[in-house]
């Protein structure tokens, strides 16, 4: 069985090595890793992009922990979010749609089927040189910014060496599609079509259950926070046994409106929130494993994002969007507070749970397309 | 798909059964001549062994029966020939054998395994029809991969694999892409491909396909090689002239079913006969062109008529008239027998059994392949004073046999291409 393994996995190196857009997919993501990581430095005073003046930031002066976050939100949010799991995604559905349906054809078919192996085990063996493709082109350009971080900045980020298995996991999960589709129709147009819309609804049912369950979390996140306002307050005049003073009185006006609301949004977004996350259980979740990476690589909320960006400006004394005093009031730190807690109550995954069910999930589809092409005739 | 061990007495009852050659035409003669082929096929022998497989496409509102219960022996250590016009289901009998397609029923083995065995698999090499090796591997490349699938070590692979492509004539390209290779150099890495697990058993699904005279030439003798060395090739192929040049055994599959199988001698052995072409008399060498022959008598030419009575009176005493005779006396197996020919003339041999005779303007038809019993009437002819221009033994070709295969008794016309419908007899 090794025998045939390792035959089938260098022949899909070689499929590989042949297409244009296995090499152009592993050039653009050693550019983009080189461009991410090697443009800026880190100085006495804050960050500096190339030659361009340097950003003074407090909390991104050489040696500063606000570095360490500041790379590692560069890689999870715009490398592995818009490269990776989009970018060179959809640029390996695309190089591998045709490995199964070239398999499959009349003329090529004939010439594995009539071998010593079963075909449960052909297919299975097909598809993991599939996912050789992503893997390796994964691992190319994560290793290489995983290097030049290290050695630029001294700052080795190995939870970011997660990204390899777990794109390789989201492809595995897209790629059972395919081999469904593949075995089906024998179309390579119809696996890249087919793909790409059930990642799109994939896409939609996980963002429309992220946004809803957002918008549950922050307002659940409101209520508690405005009821220890409640609290707080009811305590002290209790305590003292007085009348609230007119900034208490306020502070509770304030605090029972927003709690108020908050159950409106919960009453009105729950449901749909609940049924969303229910949907996305029986899918594989992709963008699950994307918010594991984040927690794997230690990437900060939201808030300590604002925090670290809006320190710069602070620092500056400008007016830009991070000193607008509207945005520094009341509001909209409540807001900040309760949208990190709603991020923080998203990231809080049972990783073996989604993990398995996602994986559960796939190995559904490559069954059922085992099955097909086990009974098929060719 | 049924595999069988046969216990000693199956075995030997199966090894008594003589294969039974279905009828497809209405010509008496030949029909009994077909009846009485029997193709002894005893001996466990057998490289493959196959009874009643069965394939039927579609759906069940319209089924297509494309195999209806086919038995095929095939001797180990021989070269068998598949012939039969498209969509008979040659290469659908061939991909059940190798796995490719799942048949609605089969029983048998292929080297003593029953049909379906993978492991069976690492000793039968194959070469499908119109395969397609993938481009960007180059000749060794594709060698090593599907050696490598055929569970060929890796050393053995690197010894055999330059061997194989010297041996098919493309050993200076086994370091160029698949993708530059003509339709003849692909069929001759296929040929090699096939030959890669050193296989017992090889299937060979038009192997000469695009294939030009000298690359079909050089096939051949690769394939004679092959046997000479013990291994068993099973040709699928429309080339008959081919078939005929090589194969031990054919069988002829028409519609699904087996028309005829056995060895080309077997099958032929009834159109055997001797044509004694009878011209113009020696001592007066003139006219007679194109058969006419002339009477012995200077100076008077003869019509053909008058060559035939001739010969009539020539061989009188030795003919009689008989019932049956006339039957294999078609110009090929082929043919049916002239209208009228049920009552024809018979010559008594010197053991005094009768052979049947047919006289036309030209010559003479002797169904015997005894050269014996043609000799008195060579001298009877040659007393009359007729010229003796040739005596030829001949047998119905290759060609004759599936001609006659796919000849629609009823009609005379050729059978419907394709497999067979379920509505159809």
């Amino acid at each position: 069985m090794m025998m045939q393994l390792g035959a089938v996995l260098l022949d899909s190196l070689r499929l590989l090595r042949s297409r244009y857009l296995f090499r152009l997919t592993i050039i653009l993501s050693s550019l983009a890793a080189v461009a991410l990581f090697a443009t800026y430095s880190f100085n006495d005073t804050g960050i500096r992009i190339l030659w361009f003046d340097t950003w003074e930031n407090p909390m991104l002066r050489s040696g500063q922990p606000g570095v360490r976050d500041f790379v590692a939100i560069m890689f999870n949010n715009i490398y592995a979010r818009f490269w990776l799991t989009w970018g060179a995604m959809i640029l390996a559905i695309v190089s591998t749609a045709s490995i199964l349906p070239d398999f499959l054809s009349g003329g090529s078919i004939e010439l594995s089927l009539a071998r010593p192996m079963s075909r449960l085990r052909m297919l299975a063996f097909r598809s993991l040189g599939a996912l050789l493709f992503v893997a390796l082109q994964t691992a190319v350009g994560v290793v290489l910014a995983y290097l030049v971080i290290g050695l630029k900045f001294d700052i080795w980020l190995s939870g970011i060496l997660w990204a390899v298995p777990l794109i390789t996991l989201q492809f595995f999960c897209l790629f059972s599609y395919s081999a469904l589709l593949a075995v089906i129709t024998r179309s390579t147009l119809a696996c890249v079509i087919g793909t790409l819309l059930l990642w799109f609804v994939l896409f939609l049912v996980q963002f429309s259950s992220t946004q809803l369950n957002t918008q549950v979390e922050s307002a659940r996140s409101i209520e508690r926070r405005s009821q220890a306002v409640v609290d707080r307050v009811e305590r002290i005049t209790g305590e003292q046994d007085r009348s609230p003073t007119p900034g208490e009185q306020r502070s509770l006006s304030r605090a029972k409106d927003q709690i108020a609301r908050a159950q409106t949004d919960i009453k009105r977004f729950g449901p749909y929130a609940a049924l969303f996350k229910r949907s996305a259980w029986m899918l594989p979740k992709t963008g699950d494993m994307q918010t594991i990476l984040a927690n794997k690589a230690q990437v900060p909320t939201g808030g300590a994002i604002f925090s670290l960006f809006s320190a710069g400006q602070a620092e500056r004394g400008g007016d830009g969007p991070f000193n607008d005093p509207e945005m520094r009031g009341e509001d909209f730190a409540d807001r900040m507070a309760a949208n990190d807690d709603a991020e923080r109550a998203l990231r809080d995954i049972n990783v073996p749970l989604s993990l398995g069910t996602s994986i559960l999930s796939a190995l559904m589809m490559y069954g059922l397309a085992a099955v097909i092409f086990a009974r098929r005739d060719f | 798909m049924e595999g069988e061990t046969e216990s000693g007495t199956e075995r030997e009852v199966r090894e008594a059964e003589a294969v039974r050659v279905p009828v497809q035409g209405n010509d008496l003669a030949m029909s009994a001549r077909r009846n009485d082929l029997a193709i002894d096929v005893r001996g466990n022998d057998l490289a493959i062994d196959v009874r009643g497989v069965t394939k039927t496409f579609g759906s069940r509102r319209k089924p297509v029966r494309a195999l209806r219960g086919i038995d095929l022996q095939v001797p180990r250590g021989s070269i068998f020939g598949l012939l039969g016009p498209n969509g008979a289901g040659k290469s659908t009998l061939v991909k059940i054998l190798m796995t490719v397609i799942r048949p609605t029923a089969c029983r048998g083995t292929m080297l003593g395994r029953a049909v379906g065995n993978r492991a069976t698999l690492a000793r039968i090499g194959y070469l499908p029809e119109h395969h397609r090796f993938p481009d960007y591997l180059t000749a060794e490349q594709v060698l090593d991969h599907f050696g490598a699938l055929s569970l060929v070590p890796r050393s053995v692979r690197r010894k055999r694999t330059p061997e194989l492509l010297e041996l098919v004539g493309i050993g200076d390209w086994a370091k160029v892409k698949v993708k530059g290779f003509s339709k003849g150099m692909r069929q001759r890495l296929g040929l090699a491909n096939a030959l890669v697990n050193d296989p017992d058993l090889v299937l060979l699904d038009e192997p000469t396909d695009g294939v030009d005279p000298v690359g079909r030439r050089d096939i051949r003798n690769f394939l004679f090689e092959l046997r000479s060395r013990g291994k068993t090739i099973f040709l699928n192929s429309h080339l008959l002239s081919e078939l005929e040049m090589l194969c031990d055994t054919v069988a002829i599959l028409v519609q699904g079913s087996v028309s005829s199988q056995g060895t080309i001698d077997d099958l032929t052995r009834y159109s055997r006969r001797y044509e004694i072409e009878v011209g113009a008399a020696a001592s007066i060498g003139i006219g007679g062109g194109g058969g006419t022959a002339v009477l012995a008598t200077p100076g008077l030419a003869t019509s053909g008529l008058a060559t035939r009575a001739m010969i009539e009176s020539a061989l009188g005493s030795m003919l009689s008239t008989g019932v049956g005779a006339g039957a294999g006396m078609a110009e090929g197996a082929g043919d049916s027998a002239p209208p009228g020919s049920a009552m024809g003339l018979m010559l008594t041999a010197t053991d005094g059994s009768l052979v049947p005779v047919k006289i036309s303007d030209r010559d003479v038809q002797v169904a015997t392949n005894d050269p014996s019993v043609i000799q008195p009437m060579l001298d009877a002819l040659r007393g009359r004073g007729l010229l003796i221009r040739a005596v030829r033994p001949v047998r119905a070709t290759l060609e004759d046999l599936f001609m006659l295969a796919v000849t629609d008794p009823t009609t005379g016309g050729t059978l419907r291409p394709g497999a067979a419908m379920e509505n159809r007899p």
